[in-house]
């Protein structure tokens, strides 16, 4: 489980970004992180992975709090997979997810067997097998995200953090990305919050979504809850006759669709 | 990435058959430079002297020559080799730039500036290695100013800064050399890189410097993979990232300011070697960088070879030769992947 109370944390001095920031992800459940652009979600994400320092609040992971933590033993627990991550140098996809073990090593930083295995099962689970031994650099995009999710993967950690890990993917990457991460969430019990640009996505790959805007938070509670015209215009201020909220339309759960002003 | 075992790892099998190919090669060609670095120089001392030597029967200046003045000077060019590429596979993987480098970051001209004022006050040979530090230091805190590392390390605008900087650093050498006369010739030689006249004591003062500096990147230098990713990466994955960098850059400067305290500064090594490896062995920074003690030792040791057997020519700096050889070789890598991924 992770919670985070009362966070207020700023990249300037008495210019805070967020404010009483608070939000709970029960064990086993996905948390969506909604809000404009400039919100400050990624910074969020930030701060839950102890990245940097909230100003004010707590941030408890399984009952402890963050700082208690060395860097190495929380990424033990936590792992994260980017936005558009890009790689320099050309590594390997399994030079890359090999990587994703670095928390579990010791001073020689030599991979074990067992590292061998968990790295190879995280590339099974992503199915990147066919391209192993490619070089990160000539992947596409969507290929690229799914070597970073097969990195935060063999990290074997309880709780991931994405920060809008299918923006800018196709709809296949996309699905498959959603579904390898839903995969664990139902079966180990994967703790995730997740920084979602796209409400549609958050609708049908979250439990709970909370809203992050200019004033703090609203939420969190259950997707068809928190959607709807009206928290729309609050958070993003479109208009509320500029949006339409379908519900299940797919038999799935609501959709939302923008449409460009006249 | 050591021993992996299954059938399907054919690639990576291979990158591993050229770093062991390559090591040995490595090996091999040390193993012909070092007797070559023996028997080469102004003095006409050959294999002959040397067997002669080593049987104990050879005069009194031919030992001298031999094994006081060319041996050490070899051993030396071994290690300053070594300990500039080392510098050179660090800041190009902590600046994922493969321009980084001590020279071009300017932490070459900066050591040497602090080595010029040494030479200037005429202070002993053993406390230069400190004001060469000193003034590697005073560098890297003026490029992590001017490129505004605060909010991140961020490489065009430190090796911009790093141009710069070194650039200022190196008009201060020449007005120091115009105005102190008689130490001109010392100075002149410190900027472009020589090893001329160095022996055991050079050796000596530069050794501790190496190994603290070698020791503490080897232990370090893993946690680059994972930082050459970005920041976030690196401490997601649980990489201390502004201690670790900071520890990074201290190690590879210490051995970028030794090797300019005893050699001056000599170019490209730092470039080229870590560059060239990579492009064989890939870019896993445990292999670059034990790779690189090897190579950048066998070329420096090369380089300072061929100085010597051109001596006929005058007196030729090591580092002309490294620039002359060097400046080339990086201008074909540069043509060569200018359109490839990795130097985006």
């Amino acid at each position: 489980m992770l919670t985070a109370e009362n966070l207020t944390f700023g990249y300037t001095k008495g210019k805070p970004l967020l404010e009483n920031v608070s939000l709970v992800v029960p064990r086993g459940r996905v948390l969506g992180i909604l809000g404009p652009n400039g919100a400050g979600k990624s910074t969020l994400l930030r701060l839950l992975n102890r990245r940097y320092r909230p100003w004010e609040g707590e941030i408890r992971l399984d009952d402890s709090p963050l700082t208690q933590f060395s860097i190495q033993e929380l990424a033990r627990r936590m792992a994260v997979v980017p936005q558009n991550p890009a790689a320099s140098f050309d590594f390997t996809v399994e030079e890359l997810v090999a990587m994703g073990r670095r928390p579990h090593h010791g001073l020689t930083g030599a991979l074990s067997r067992e590292d061998r295995n968990i790295a190879e099962e995280a590339i099974e689970r992503t199915g990147l097998q066919r391209l192993r031994k490619r070089p990160v650099t000539l992947l596409s995009g969507g290929e690229t995200q799914l070597a970073f999710v097969a990195r935060a993967l063999a990290q074997q950690a309880e709780t991931m953090l994405l920060d809008e890990a299918t923006a800018s993917l196709d709809i296949k990457h996309s699905s498959e990305i959603l579904s390898i991460i839903r995969r664990r969430v139902t079966e180990e019990g994967l703790t995730v919050a997740a920084v979602v640009h796209d409400v549609n996505v958050a609708l049908s790959f979250c439990d709970e979504i909370v809203f992050l805007s200019r004033g703090g938070t609203m939420g969190p509670d259950k997707p068809e809850v928190m959607v709807n015209t009206n928290t729309l215009q609050e958070v993003y201020g479109v208009a509320s006759d500029r949006v339409a909220v379908y519900e299940k339309p797919l038999h799935v759960r609501s959709r939302v669709h923008g449409a460009p002003r006249e | 990435m050591s021993n992996g075992s299954s059938k399907d790892n054919a690639d990576e099998g291979a990158h591993r058959w050229s770093t062991a190919f390559l090591f040995a090669g490595l090996v091999l060609t040390l193993l012909i430079l070092v007797p070559a670095g023996l028997a080469v120089g102004p003095a006409d001392l050959g294999m002959t002297e040397i067997l002669r030597s080593l049987g104990g029967q050879a005069t009194e200046t031919e030992d001298l020559i031999l094994w006081n003045i060319r041996l050490p000077r070899m051993i030396l060019a071994f290690f300053v080799g070594a300990a500039l590429a080392q510098a050179g596979v660090v800041f190009q993987g902590l600046l994922t730039n493969p321009l980084a480098g001590p020279y071009t970051l300017g932490v070459s001209s900066g050591a040497a500036f602090g080595a010029s004022i040494a030479i200037l006050i005429g202070l002993s040979m053993w406390l230069l290695p400190f004001l060469a530090l000193a003034g590697a230091g005073i560098t890297l805190f003026l490029v992590l100013l001017i490129s505004g590392a605060r909010k991140g390390l961020d490489p065009r605008s430190m090796i911009l800064a790093g141009i710069v900087v070194g650039s200022i650093f190196s008009a201060a050498i020449s007005f120091i050399k115009s105005v102190s006369g008689e130490s001109l010739t010392t100075i002149v030689f410190w900027i472009l890189g020589s090893l001329s006249g160095r022996g055991w004591s050079e050796l000596a003062i530069f050794l501790p410097y190496f190994g603290i500096g070698v020791v503490g990147l080897l232990v370090l230098v893993r946690e680059l993979d994972l930082l050459c990713l970005g920041p976030d990466h690196a401490h997601a994955a649980g990489v201390d990232v502004e201690n670790t960098r900071k520890l990074l850059v201290f190690f590879a400067s210490l051995l970028a300011a030794a090797a300019v305290a005893v050699s001056g500064v000599i170019g490209f090594v730092g470039l080229v070697v870590p560059h060239g490896l990579r492009m064989i062995v890939g870019p896993g920074h445990r292999r670059l960088a034990l790779l690189s003690i090897l190579a950048g030792g066998a070329l420096l040791m090369g380089a300072d070879i061929l100085a010597r057997a051109m001596s006929f020519a005058g007196q030729i700096p090591v580092g002309v030769i490294t620039s002359l050889l060097g400046g080339p070789f990086f201008c074909i890598l540069l043509i060569k992947h200018r359109r490839a991924p990795s130097l985006a």
